[in-house]
């Protein structure tokens, strides 16, 4: 794999993402080749970032923080409730951290679910501009 | 019961107050009459309760307020959570807004509570300030 293609691998993987969170950082650009299966690019991201504990975050400390993140990004809490429910919860086993960190982890996998057919496309056409070199 | 009498029960009422929540919403000065002097904490309470003052439909609107208010009073929701529990009501059927009403209303019963004694002592000294007006009206 040449340099530009690793360029334009990580332009691309760079510009998935959730707010300050990319999917480029799981990545390695000399790992591209083992990390990702560009006959099932979609998939292979997805699996290789749940691997890698993308999808479950505790990165947001703090009850300020969580609640701060919680009125940006869901204001009724009813998603984040709602997921908090179907993740098993009980009532009393959560707290503003705990639904802040679950709604950043559902965001992040949403953010690449969205770019599915465009990450699909886009590693096809990789893949076609590499076998016609 | 004079005009004075329930000017002093209405301003102590109007002292009586969490965020734009008061206990004088829940009184006319013609129904302070009725009130057990001898026990005006539960009388106020039971009152209010009757009239659905505690009943935390809409005691916070739109989304926004109600993230501030759960901001501001519980910020780990644990407390929150744990009475919408104690309320019966299930994990996917809740929001903020129910969360901080829920919240809200709890906090007003506990500010009345805390201020039981304050309440009763009131209208103790009440009671012998009528009970002293009537005597002198007696004895003229």
């Amino acid at each position: 794999m040449t340099e530009s293609t690793k360029n334009e691998i990580t332009k691309f993987l760079t510009g998935i993402g959730f707010g300050e969170w990319s999917v480029s950082d799981y990545f390695d650009p000399e790992n591209y080749e083992e990390e990702i299966d560009f006959k099932h690019p979609y998939d292979s991201i997805i699996e290789y970032l749940d691997k890698n504990g993308a999808f479950n975050t505790d990165e947001i400390v703090g009850y300020d923080s969580a609640m701060e993140f919680l009125q940006e990004n869901d204001t009724a809490m009813v998603y984040t409730l709602r997921l908090a429910g179907d993740v098993g919860y009980s009532i009393y086993e959560i707290d503003s951290e705990i639904l802040a960190n679950l709604l950043y982890s559902q965001l992040r996998l949403e953010s690449v679910e969205d770019r599915e057919r465009e990450i699909e496309e886009f590693f096809l056409k990789l893949q076609n501009t590499e076998e016609g070199l | 019961m004079n005009e004075t009498i329930k000017n002093k029960i209405k301003n102590y009422f109007d002292s009586l107050e969490f965020d734009n929540w008061c206990v004088s919403d829940y009184f006319s000065p013609d129904d302070y009459e009725d009130i057990n002097f001898d026990d005006a904490y539960h009388y106020i309470m039971d009152y209010i309760g009757d009239c659905g003052g505690f009943d935390p439909t809409g005691a916070v609107v739109y989304y926004s307020k109600a993230m501030e208010f759960l901001q501001e009073n519980d910020p780990t929701l644990t407390l929150s959570l744990s009475l919408a529990d104690n309320d019966g009501y299930r994990i996917g059927d809740l929001n903020s807004e129910i969360l901080a009403s829920i919240l809200k209303m709890n906090m007003i019963q506990n500010m009345l509570y805390d201020r039981a004694d304050d309440i009763s002592a009131f209208f103790y000294e009440l009671q012998e300030l009528i009970d002293a007006e009537e005597e002198t009206e007696e004895e003229e």
